[in-house]
């Protein structure tokens, strides 16, 4: 599981740049000028809301048309300026460069001076602000302070999520937990908008995320004796996977690396995985014990209350997995008596 | 009440170049009652940012063109109602087939240089212009008089450009577009690409 993925790892390959000589980068500027300009033109448009940054305080207020002399600036500075791609994200060595004003922002006011612009607007405020701090009773405070650790654990997760698959899986979880963050957070949830495609594969889509949330919020796949089937697993649902329908790496392809040469091994042993993965997730929403954070009651809720059926469904379970939900079930029965 | 995430800052949470900021920004968009949709909708953005930066790699003819329009609407502020309408003319079958299609018509404001997505064989039609209609692809330009324009296969892409005023029927290539573009003469623009068959999915 790469730490360093970003999106578009699975995509299709843009236009490169490998020569970032000044004589080079001047016949780019000569030859494929309507090109950059056209690139810098709709990212700047697009991505730079005057409401929240204005271009002026870049210095760019010269005349009243700011994305032009953006455009025209960020053309000259990379037609005769001083770059360094040592300095520049190698995903950006590619004419992708001109779709990043964040980049050529920096490069005009410096990093620096960037990134305080980008902070004045905004005041930092704690995760958990928003829950009444009027109180100062001490079981109200411990109940913040859970809540809190909870936040943050899930918190540093949900870019973990994004960095194991890709983008649509964030919003599926973030879809998925409109609820329970209410609930952290103290907003009034609204009747969530309706899913684009039918109901069933809306919810699908929230149950992997959910599911594979809860597999990297407890580390489960730290550790090195980890049995074959989640390896493949792991391989083909946690590692970076293109934005689109089914949101894993083909099994067979997955766990070839791992020995496995029959396609049907693979999406038995994926299965398995799968399975393995889920009876340690529901055991963990009996008993969470204490060695992964505070709360533990808290944390086995949030873990029962992320587990949905159609998960059985997504991954084609079986009696194996009806039977782990069926078990979960029960405990929320006990819970509740 | 802590600042909505900025487009900004969503696309480069997307791209993984928040560096320092990264936990905060993430911790942003999940206490965000409508992070779901903010994010969704930054995933559409670089999707059509990635899509135009290839789009331009495969059809450098059409930059120069698409970039001046987004030029023109900023200097000549011109009001968004006054666009035009795009309409697609199916054939009862492939209605019939219909996997999420498309709208029928969609409005067009003036200075969008949008892009649409057209089966081949499929027929568009512009309408309520008054200013000619010309067509532009890699290899030939002229004015579409019958204001329909038949998706061919292979001729993909097809920029339909409106003219803002009746009368401007005197363009005659790419170049002279651009230099009436540029004095404020077009409208708006579209881009036609083919439809790529569906992958059945598994």
């Amino acid at each position: 599981m790469s730490d360093s993925r970003t999106y578009g790892e699975a995509e299709p390959r843009f236009r490169v740049i490998d020569d970032w000589s000044l004589a080079a980068r001047a016949e780019l500027a000569t030859g494929d000028g309507d090109q950059i300009r056209a690139l810098l033109d709709a990212s700047f448009s697009t991505l730079l809301d005057e409401r929240d940054v204005s271009l002026a305080r870049y210095g760019f207020n010269k005349t009243d048309d700011p994305v032009s002399e953006a455009v025209s600036w960020c053309m000259d500075r990379f037609a005769t300026g001083d770059l360094d791609p040592a300095q520049i994200d190698p995903q950006h060595h590619s004419f992708r460069l001109f779709t990043q004003p964040g980049f050529w922002l920096a490069q005009k006011v410096g990093a620096r001076a960037h990134a305080a612009i980008r902070h004045e607007q905004r005041r930092r405020v704690e995760v958990d602000e928003r829950i009444d701090a009027a109180s100062s009773d001490d079981a109200a405070e411990d109940a913040r302070q859970s809540v809190s650790t909870l936040e943050s654990d899930a918190v540093r997760t949900l870019p973990r999520l994004h960095a194991s698959t890709c983008a649509n899986m964030v919003t599926f979880w973030l879809q998925g937990t409109v609820k329970i963050r209410g609930e952290w957070f103290g907003w009034a949830v609204e009747a969530p908008d309706p899913p684009v495609a039918s109901a069933s594969e809306a919810s699908k889509r929230m149950a992997d995320a959910l599911f594979r949330f809860l597999v990297l919020f407890w580390e489960m796949l730290a550790g090195p004796d980890r049995a074959l089937s989640v390896q493949v697993c792991e391989a083909s649902c946690f590692s970076p996977c293109k934005n689109a329908a089914p949101y894993w790496n083909d099994p067979s392809e997955a766990a070839r690396p791992l020995g496995v040469v029959a396609a049907s091994d693979a999406k038995r042993l994926r299965k398995d995985g799968v399975v393995a993965l889920l009876g340690a997730c529901v055991d963990r929403a009996h008993d969470p014990g204490t060695e992964r954070g505070t709360h533990p009651r808290l944390r086995a809720a949030f873990t029962r209350r992320t587990l949905r059926k159609s998960l059985v469904d997504v991954y084609r379970l079986g009696p194996a997995g009806t039977k782990l939900f069926a078990e979960l079930d029960a405990l929320a029965g006990e819970e509740r008596s | 009440m802590s600042k909505e995430l900025t487009p900004l800052e969503l696309d480069e949470m997307l791209l993984g170049l928040s560096e320092g900021d990264a936990d905060e920004q993430w911790a942003r968009l999940v206490s965000d009652p409508v992070g779901d949709r903010r994010w969704a909708a930054a995933v559409l953005r670089r999707a059509e940012l990635d899509a135009l930066v290839m789009r331009l790699h495969a059809h450098p003819w059409l930059a120069g063109p698409l970039w001046r329009i987004r030029v023109a609407a900023r200097r000549f502020r011109r009001d968004a109602s006054a666009g035009f309408e795009l309409a697609q003319l199916g054939s009862p079958l492939f209605a019939q087939l219909g996997q999420g299609d498309p709208p029928l018509s969609v409005e067009v404001a003036a200075g969008e240089t949008r892009v649409f997505s057209v089966a081949a064989g499929r027929v568009v039609e512009v309408r309520g212009v008054a200013g000619t209609v010309y067509y532009a692809t890699a290899s030939s330009f002229g004015a579409l008089p019958s204001l329909r324009w038949k998706m061919e296969p292979g001729e993909s892409p097809v920029l339909l450009a409106v003219a803002a005023r009746a009368g401007r029927d005197d363009l005659h290539d790419t170049a002279a577009l651009m230099a009436a573009i540029d004095a404020g003469e077009v409208l708006a623009a579209v881009v036609l690409e083919e439809a790529l068959d569906r992958e059945i999915s598994r």
